[in-house]
């Protein structure tokens, strides 16, 4: 799946150099910290390459934790292929909950409220993973609290009793926000 | 208080290696006589216990005992922690592990800052740790609750709880002081040669131990013991020291702050092993591969990780004897837990705001197996909200941690286990035999991460720091100095020159020399996991830290 994620998003995207060997593996590296994080302007360092190479690891079969740390550093630097990188990972059925938890999240910070509210929808009232509707949540609340938080809180009221820690930071967010009641 | 590294951009040219190693020179043979670790070959001078005079030895005796490393652990479900969820922040004073009457301990009860405890170090001690704990309530005539936070400069700071003035009195010899300056090598902070080093921050509670430096453990392995008799020591914290630091902003009441401090007592004689218990704490979601202490203990990757964890262990001449894994209360995972779901915030990196008052400090009170051990907390992963959402492998509350007494806010260290546990890169990776392989088997990546938060616990530093401008206190460990080993186009940006922008990040591949320079990228005290290099090497001064620590027998 993730060699085919690749062949798609090389034929779509717009010309990006590839990582040279030394990049990947200095990406890889610096999603390794032990116990100090690493900011996102260290990659942005790396340049074009660096983008490159931190969509590999987020296409790859790398552990989980550093895909989903890869997506969440292109996320936040906002690179020109982390909209569909992000969107091909959400949508892949066989990645790691915790990857696609990362890849809704960083679609949350990637699209503007309006695509975010109606995107990001049917992760939150349909997507198999507690994790991933959680998630889905929380950014939907942080992005576009006006849109989505009627859904948001409605779908935690349909979660079942043991998924509703889950919920708390959304509704949380919403209040705060003041967002729609339903 | 240390003064924050001030970088000299003069004279940069000429800079010479940190940690200049005292072993692999030319020097007395195993079995000479000696007085100090640089007359020998091997780098240690060592008194055996009998002897009459010290001589030049390649390592310690082996200890005697059954615990021969790696060992053969024992994984079980220990008894579930109780404790009812709190309303409000918990900072308390716990008192020594039942478990741990084979150590010394001297309560010297509770104190303000500014006063001088004394305490008695029989003949044979080969370490000692000064625990020292806020008290939010004090009994102590006069004395206040520690402020949370100081202002220095434009920073806010935790205060952080460090003894100054420590003193071996009969010889008037000081051991360590918090206001003096660590001497440099050249740009950079040099305490190899000092006698006790103190480099983290642990407000509220925290543990000291000597020795802990190259120069430290030379002075009590040639002796065979550290110094007996009386020393002193004034209690602090950066809050009184901040009362007479031009610039820095003390809260009021930063005169009288009250803390409860113990000392331990380690008599074990110096050698080359010791066994570790480990206490594992469950911060994990009901759909957790571990989600209860039973499913654990009896999980085979869970087994793995044991296996590779002590492997790595291994290698500083520690047998992982004991694993015993406890359920924490349910209401830790709840919505007001402090790991929803495990997912554990560790945005406060075992600071907080305030200080203690973090997700992953309260967490760490419930911390709570009475075992003179390290306690290692496993959630199912690792978030960061205030960091951008990056997120870190693991995380020690405090180095060293405040071994023997359990439940203090600085007393655990965190890794996430999803993704990793059980994780493959290539199919039946995490089946198969062998060595440890952390590039394509994420129980042995995450074995390897809980070894290094291991490592912080038992008093060990980042052999190199993130941008190659700080370096552990050791002198058989390699550093990997930016202006020196990071690739020329970049030492442009190294700290050392330009020490308020974005730094140059020492990358596993600038750091595969052999030491003393340009090194450490094999040590499991690296600053970064780089999988293309990380073995979890340790030096035999590292071993000798970590054996020290009131937490291995």
């Amino acid at each position: 799946m993730a060699a085919l994620l690749l062949a798609v998003l090389a034929a779509a995207a717009p010309v990006a150099p590839a990582a040279s060997p030394e990049v990947r593996a200095n990406v890889s590296a610096l999603l390794n910290a032990f116990d100090r994080p690493v900011t996102p302007e260290a990659f942005a360092q790396l340049g074009p390459e660096g983008e490159a190479a931190l969509a590999e690891v987020a296409l790859s079969n790398d552990f989980a934790p550093r895909r989903a740390r890869a997506l969440e550093v292109l996320s936040v630097l906002k690179t020109p292929r982390a909209e569909e990188v992000h969107r091909a990972v959400a949508a892949s059925g066989d990645a790691h909950w915790l990857v696609r938890r990362a890849a809704v999240l960083g679609l949350g910070r990637l699209l503007p409220a309006e695509r975010a509210a109606s995107e990001l929808a049917p992760f939150l009232e349909r997507d198999r993973e507690p994790a991933v509707r959680a998630a889905a949540a929380e950014a939907l609340a942080a992005r576009a609290p006006a849109q989505a938080c009627g859904v948001v809180r409605a779908q935690a009221a349909r979660e079942l009793a043991g998924n509703a820690a889950r919920f708390r930071s959304a509704l949380g967010a919403c209040d705060r926000a003041g967002g729609a009641r339903q | 208080m240390r003064a924050l590294p001030v970088l000299s951009t003069a004279s940069l040219a000429v800079v010479l290696a940190c940690n200049p190693s005292g072993s692999g020179s030319p020097g007395k043979a195993d079995g000479e006589a000696c007085s100090t670790a640089a007359e020998c070959r091997s780098g240690l001078c060592f008194r055996a216990p009998g002897a009459a005079a010290a001589a030049c030895a390649s390592s310690e005796p082996a200890a005697a005992g059954e615990c021969p490393p790696p060992g053969a652990q024992i994984i079980t479900a220990g008894p579930a922690i109780d404790a009812p969820q709190p309303t409000s922040c918990q900072t308390p004073v716990r008192a020594p592990a039942t478990n741990a009457g084979d150590i010394a301990f001297i309560d010297l009860g509770e104190a303000k800052v500014g006063d001088t405890l004394r305490f008695t170090l029989p003949s044979g001690t080969t370490s000692f740790s000064i625990v020292s704990q806020a008290v939010a309530t004090p009994t102590v005539p006069g004395g206040t609750r520690p402020p949370s936070t100081i202002a220095f400069q434009s920073f806010s700071i935790p205060n952080s709880v460090v003894p100054t003035s420590v003193v071996h009195v009969p010889t008037g010899t000081q051991y360590y002081s918090d206001t003096e300056a660590l001497p440099r090598i050249g740009p950079y902070l040099d305490a190899t040669s000092v006698l006790a080093y103190y480099g983290g921050l642990s407000p509220i509670s925290g543990a000291f131990t000597v020795p802990n430096t190259s120069k430290a453990l030379d002075v009590a392995l040639t002796a065979g013991e550290l110094p007996s008799g009386e020393w002193s020591f004034v209690v602090n914290d950066f809050a009184f020291e901040c009362l007479s630091v031009q610039g820095c902003f003390a809260p009021a009441g930063s005169n009288t702050s009250a803390y409860h401090v113990q000392v331990l007592v380690e008599q074990r004689p110096f050698t080359s092993t010791g066994a570790l218990d480990v206490e594992v704490y469950l911060a994990t979601s009901p759909a957790s591969e571990l989600r209860t202490a039973s499913a654990a203990a009896s999980d085979p990757q869970f087994q793995r990780w044991a296996r590779s964890y002590a492997s790595y262990l291994a290698k500083a001449g520690i047998c992982v004897r004991n694993v015993t894994v406890h359920d924490l209360p349910s209401w830790v995972v709840g919505g007001t837990g402090y790991a929803p779901n495990g997912l554990l915030d560790v945005s406060g990196g075992g600071q907080g705001t305030p200080p203690g008052c973090d997700d992953l400090s309260q967490l760490f009170t419930l911390g709570l197996a009475q075992n003179r051990a390290v306690h290692l907390f496993m959630a199912d992963a690792l978030v960061a909200q205030t960091l951008g959402g990056f997120t870190v492998l693991g995380v020690d509350g405090s180095i060293p941690g405040p071994s023997g007494v359990p439940g203090t806010i600085n007393g655990g260290a965190v890794v996430g286990v999803t993704g990793f546990l059980g994780g493959e890169r290539t199919a039946g990776a995490c089946s198969a035999g062998g060595a440890p392989n952390v590039v394509v088997c994420g129980t042995d990546a995450l074995a390897l991460v809980s070894a290094h938060e291991t490592g912080h616990w038992l008093g060990l530093y980042h052999t190199t720091e993130f941008d190659g401008t700080l370096f552990d206190p050791l002198t058989d460990t390699a550093s990997c100095p930016c202006l020196q080993c990071a690739p020329f186009a970049l030492r442009s940006r190294c700290a050392e020159r330009n020490p308020t922008g974005q730094p140059t990040f020492m990358l596993g591949s600038y750091c595969t020399g052999q030491r003393p320079r340009c090194g450490g990228a094999r040590n499991l005290m690296f600053w970064l996991f780089d999988d293309r290099f990380a073995i979890g090497d340790t030096s035999r001064q590292q071993g000798d830290v970590m054996r020290r620590n009131p937490a291995v027998r």
